[in-house]
């Protein structure tokens, strides 16, 4: 290879990154304005168990979710959480949902009531809000205990401050023996849910997480203490193409292939090009 | 996202974090530091507000919670009902004549929590009416099926001050009150509530770690919060592990997998059985590779522990690949939200 080529391939090394940031963030723009169809995504296996553990609850049990997510892990755990709630109620199972974070129940509220009263859900009989729970002792081992032991012991009122004992679908759910599994959605969902949910009081449990958690989850779907795993927004599509519904994951799926197509690109040409300037180095 | 101010707000914020990308600069670091400022700010107001308050202060500042609830049970000390004739459990449709109430129908009863509220009950004909009815007085107060679904339960309502006291009276000659159980006249708090305040000399105990001179003074709160998280940790990992254990040890014999002897070199039995044994071998030279008391020089073992190290760059380029994810994930929302706001609050308040 002559100087005159390396000395142009060595410039891709030199490159200012200010450039990769303006153009990734066109891409990411792009799919926006170009008439893109929503790509047809395959399930993979972990998603599927999710979808075939929800179908399998009998109607006498609830689905709890842990949804613990706040503004920080906004963009991928709320659409985690808006497919699965679509889904609940697409085939009508019912459901609780708190938070163990004290910022969640907001975004919580955001996502599951403008889906329940479009689908009809009457609060207190297809569905509740326990709201905000307070760890006790601030630990996650023993909300998770105790909230399988006697959840109205644990908390007595919803988020409205209304009784347990008034809400028609909470009579009959009182602890882990009443509730068909559970469905965690937050950056990293809390390891506690297989240690003591599933080991100890034999709940399936599923997660929905952030993609950069998902070779760290895997390990629990592929030795069956997970029943599923969503993770990050390509969680989100593979659920929404199961379900039929389409969401918040797969609008986005088209600028993450945009993205991910150029940031490969850019680790390629910054290799030939780290190469080369190392080359040219060597020879002068 | 409608509030303009907070939108507004989100926009220039976000557009001052990215400006970073550029140079670091001033407004990239008023943003950081108000983002710093304002999750402390709101840290301190929601652990006051969700934990300290209702969990510890308002025990002390009002009595303990349980102390103002009145706890009703249809089957009082005269009344000749049996357990085994109550119709329990008791839920809001429950008649009130099956409940064994009598007699019928009820009239009034009173609810004194520092005011008096009288509450007509003439029109209830079941369990369901007469919480209605209750709930929506001007008591303040929410009546509930209790825990054993035999009785009523009052409860003042949760709020920054709720009444020190809670009584429920008759009316008049009437009999209503005690026949649902809840005649009850609560006391004002007792002074025991105040004991509470004890809990804040093991909290301030915390605090001697600050000082050389009474560091000691800590310890023996230190020792108790250690102990109970490790005996919950062993449990935890204990309960964790032991199925990675068992999940670990996976199968090389065909003849184990689906279909058996008949069906074991099937196709995709073959690609399990190969799958399997991938993975076992990435699995004991990623843990040959971490045996630092192994002399890695030897020639028998240097190949094995050179695969360990490739599975684990392997394992680390899996896992910044989902970083990426994420990261870009965060970025799209950022972007589009940019985007949107450009959209709705420049160019449509101008009218483009």
């Amino acid at each position: 290879m002559n100087m005159r080529t390396l000395n142009i391939l060595s410039k891709l090394y030199y490159l200012n990154p200010r450039w990769l940031y303006l153009v990734v963030s066109v891409l990411l723009l792009a799919p926006m304005f170009l008439p893109i169809p929503n790509p047809e995504i395959d399930a993979a296996p972990a998603a599927q168990g999710v979808y075939d553990t929800v179908g399998r609850c009998p109607d006498d049990k609830v689905i709890l979710i842990d949804s613990s997510w706040d503004m920080g892990s906004k963009p991928e755990c709320m659409a985690l959480l808006e497919c699965f709630v679509n889904d609940l109620v697409k085939r009508k199972k019912k459901f609780v949902v708190f938070s163990s974070n004290v910022f969640a129940p907001t975004f919580v509220m955001g996502v599951v009531e403008p889906i329940t009263d479009k689908a009809g859900y009457v609060y207190g009989e297809d569905w509740v809000n326990l709201g905000f729970i307070l760890p006790p002792g601030n630990n996650q081992a023993l909300l998770v205990d105790q909230l399988c032991r006697d959840l109205h012991a644990l908390r007595p009122f919803d988020i409205n401050s209304t009784p347990l004992s008034e809400l028609p679908l909470m009579q009959n759910v009182k602890s882990a023996q009443d509730i068909h599994m559970v469905y965690a959605v937050n950056y990293c969902p809390p390891e506690q849910w297989i240690s003591f949910g599933k080991s100890q009081h034999g709940l399936l449990v599923a997660f929905g997480g952030a993609a950069i958690m998902a070779p760290y989850y895997q390990v629990y779907v592929d030795s069956g203490q997970l029943c599923g795993l969503l993770s990050g927004n390509r969680g989100t599509s593979e659920y929404e193409s199961l379900t039929g519904i389409d969401g918040m994951g797969k609008k986005v799926m088209m600028s993450f292939g945009f993205g991910l197509c150029f940031i490969i690109a850019s680790v390629i040409l910054g290799n030939i090009g780290f190469n080369a300037a190392r080359h040219m180095r060597r020879i002068s | 996202m409608n509030d303009p101010i907070t939108v507004w707000a989100g926009a220039i914020v976000t557009f001052a974090v990215l400006t970073y990308l550029v140079k670091d600069n001033v407004f990239y670091r008023v943003a950081q530091k108000a983002a710093l400022g304002v999750g402390v700010g709101i840290l301190i107001v929601m652990t006051w507000e969700q934990m300290l308050y209702p969990s510890w202060w308002a025990k002390i500042e009002k009595g303990v919670f349980t102390d103002r609830i009145i706890r009703g049970n249809i089957l009082t000390p005269d009344d000749p009902l049996t357990p085994d004739d109550l119709p329990t459990p008791i839920d809001p449709s429950t008649n009130l004549a099956a409940a064994g109430l009598d007699p019928l129908p009820l009239t009034s009863i009173e609810i004194d929590n520092g005011t008096t509220h009288s509450i007509d009950l003439s029109s209830a004909t079941n369990i369901g009416d007469v919480l209605a009815a209750i709930n929506a007085s001007a008591a303040n107060v929410t009546a509930g099926i209790n825990k054993k679904q035999d009785g009523i339960d009052i409860v003042p309502k949760r709020e920054r001050a709720p009444p020190k006291t809670l009584a429920v009276a008759e009316v008049g000659d009437g009999t209503t009150a005690k026949q649902l159980g809840i005649l009850a006249a609560v006391e004002e708090t007792p002074w025991t509530s105040a004991l509470w305040l004890l809990a804040l000399i093991p909290g301030l105990l915390w605090y001697c770690q600050m000082s050389k001179k009474w560091f000691y003074l800590s310890t023996p709160v230190i020792a108790l919060f250690v102990g109970v998280a490790a005996g919950l940790a062993f449990k935890d990992k204990t309960l964790i592990l032991i199925p990675q254990i068992g999940a670990a040890l996976r199968p090389l014999n065909p003849w184990l997998l689906e279909g058996g002897m008949a069906q074991a070199y099937r196709m995709d039995n073959m690609l399990t059985v190969l799958n399997n044994a991938a993975f076992l071998a990435a699995m004991f030279t990623t843990l040959l590779y971490f045996c630092f008391t192994i002399k890695s020089e030897s020639r028998l073992l240097r190949a094995p522990m050179k695969i360990g190290r490739l599975s684990i760059m392997i394992a680390l380029g899996a896992m910044f690949g989902n970083t990426v994810m994420t990261r870009m994930a965060f970025l799209i929302e950022r972007i589009q939200f940019l985007f949107q706001f450009f959209n709705e609050h420049i160019l449509g308040k101008i009218g483009l």
